[in-house]
């Protein structure tokens, strides 16, 4: 398989497949749109991704190269258990600060599973949790005034726990 | 107010005609004349402008408008500019948009840089820092201010911020505002999910500014009645808002199950040898409803208790005897379903295939049956949508020897409403985004 050297923006250059890359949409069109020939020296910047980001997002990509694209509905998924395959969860688990890293990663590389699973990682730690909690997961400061946060709190009365 | 601007108007596009004079006349001594003419006309109407103004009093702009220098051209000629600006920004601020460009328009023909000039001139801040501001003003007088204030929250939107959120205490790793709104608002839509867990979004919105914002964004809205509604859902009269509409529209609730127990006593068999003893039994079953945004229904009859039943009907698959799936619709407040009794799967157990084998040749070779429910969907004041009264409920009949179906129709007399609870496992993680 012939390799492609990608270039983190601290520098550092990772030799890929050029399979394991082309998950990256904004990878695969950079070479089919510049014609990059595949025995090219010249690495591949990618300004907006640090070197330990990048790794990760490789090592996402290398586990991942052989799978069929994902089911479109619905039904197919949900019996896919709990859908984020184990290699997914144990991934994931990592600090806020990475997660963020890798959903803007993701998304600039245009890495359509990665994004979901970290997004989808990201809301599942929102789902179910009040406002204070939220706050304290993400450390968010609370900038309303009393009055804007009773006024939000009528507005949202309809979900109010009886 | 009204007239004012009319005044304005009129001034301001005369005033546009004489600049195009003045530039196109430098040699025709008559145009000389009338310009001048114009100008003292002009004057003349600015100062009963003014004097309109006064009487009005409105505007925390004009109050601080120089009212000095009238007599030379090009400051009086900054200072309507100047007013006209700020009559384009309350415009903007009343949401009369065109009204706003007008005056804007207006007052850059007067003066181009009038936007600069009134930034150094007045240290007049512009709109969103304005809005970081204001919080202070507002916890004063919170009586008479909600209405003010609730205003002043929906008039934030998406472009009015730069930052979704702020750090509550410093610290190291990247902070979720790091994140830019459209992916702040993915993150949004999975926390919705295609289970509409609309009451996370709502915790969402009371975390911060920002995320107020965000959580009331129009797209995520629409995307949610587009899911309750069909894809042909538009807004109208009585909902002019997604969210509103969402909010007053009678919908099913998807995140949990309709409910209802049903109790009856039925005699039993007396025994032979005590005549006295009439032992009587009290019969008593749960009637589970639960239905899916993608129009599937559910129905279930089963003496099991509902914390043992709910988990089994969290998927659309869920596989449990005698369960009822079908399809509905919901009219108005009206809710209408046909159900058909799970075909069973060659998987199962042989044993249980030669029961169900056993049980149909019981019920004399019948074919196919095919349930018709109708309930009317409503709710005790606030809390709406969590009440399926029955409306009618009948089950079609075909039979293996016979080309017509029988009908039977329930009585619904003894047919308890049924009652909507909320199942917190439903909700917890998302499958797909919204």
């Amino acid at each position: 398989m012939p390799n492609i050297k990608l270039q983190s923006s601290d520098g550092e250059v990772f030799d890929v497949d050029v399979d394991v890359a082309k998950q990256s949409i904004t990878i695969k069109t950079m070479l089919e749109d510049l014609g990059m020939d595949e025995d090219d020296d010249e690495a591949i910047p990618l300004p907006n991704v640090n070197s330990a980001i990048l790794g990760k997002v490789l090592e996402w990509c290398q586990f991942h190269k052989d799978d069929p694209p994902p089911p479109e509905d619905e039904e197919n998924r949900e019996k896919r258990t709990d859908d984020l395959c184990g290699f997914d969860i144990d991934f994931l688990k990592v600090d806020q600060g990475t997660l963020f890293e890798l959903i803007l990663a993701a998304n600039y590389l245009d890495i359509k599973g990665l994004l979901d699973a970290s997004c989808k990682t990201v809301a599942n730690m929102i789902k179910g949790k009040t406002p204070e909690e939220i706050r304290k997961t993400f450390n968010i400061k609370n900038d309303f005034t009393p009055a804007e946060e009773e006024q939000v709190r009528k507005e949202n009365s309809w979900c109010e726990e009886k | 107010m009204d007239n004012i601007a009319n005044v304005i108007s009129v001034a301001g596009s005369e005033e546009e005609e004489g600049e195009e004079d003045e530039e196109s006349s430098s040699s025709s001594p008559p145009l000389e004349e009338q310009l001048s003419n114009f100008r003292q006309q002009w004057k003349e109407e600015l100062m009963s402008t003014k004097d309109g103004e006064g009487q009005v009093a409105h505007g925390r702009g004009r109050r601080r408008r120089k009212s000095s220098s009238l007599g030379e051209n090009s400051s009086s000629l900054e200072d309507k500019a100047y007013s006209l600006f700020m009559q384009g920004v309350h415009a903007e601020r009343d949401g009369l948009m065109f009204e706003a460009i007008k005056f804007y328009r207006q007052a850059v023909q007067l003066v181009p840089d009038i936007e600069n000039k009134i930034q150094n001139i007045t240290g007049f801040e512009d709109y969103e820092s304005e809005e970081d501001s204001e919080g202070s003003v507002y916890e004063g007088d919170e009586d008479d201010s909600i209405n003010q204030l609730s205003s002043q929250l929906s008039e934030m939107n998406i472009n009015s911020i730069r930052v979704s959120c702020e750090k509550e205490f410093p610290q190291k790793g990247k902070h979720i505002s790091a994140l830019p709104i459209e992916l702040l608002l993915l993150v949004f839509r999975w926390v919705v999910a295609s289970h509409l867990d609309l009451r996370s979004l709502e915790q969402l919105s009371m975390v911060c500014r920002g995320f107020y914002v965000c959580a009331r964004d129009v797209e995520i809205w629409r995307l949610v009645c587009q899911r309750i509604w069909g894809r042909g859902v538009y807004l109208t009269k009585d909902y002019p808002a997604w969210r509103q509409m969402f909010l007053e529209r009678p919908h099913l609730r998807f995140d949990g199950v309709y409910i209802c127990r049903t109790t009856y006593f039925r005699q039993g068999e007396q025994s032979f040898i005590d005549q006295f003893y009439r032992p009587w039994h009290m019969v008593e079953y749960y009637r589970y409803i639960r239905v899916f945004p993608d129009g599937v229904i559910m129905m279930l009859t089963s003496p099991e208790q509902p914390k043992d039943v709910v988990s089994k009907l969290r998927w659309k698959s869920a596989s449990v005897e005698g369960i009822l799936k079908g399809h509905y619709r919901l009219v108005d407040n009206i809710l209408s379903g046909v159900l058909q009794r799970e075909k069973p799967k060659d998987s199962e157990g042989s044993y249980q295939r030669f029961k169900r084998r056993n049980r149909n040749n019981n019920v004399s070779g019948v074919k196919e049956q095919t349930f018709h429910v109708e309930f009317n969907l409503t709710g005790p004041g606030r809390c709406n949508n969590t009440k399926l009264e029955w409306l009618h409920y009948s089950c079609e009949t075909w039979y293996s020897a016979s080309t017509v179906a029988s009908v039977s129709e329930f009585d619904l007399s003894s047919f308890h409403p049924l009652i909507f609870s909320r199942v917190k496992s439903y909700t917890r993680a998302a499958v797909l985004p919204l």
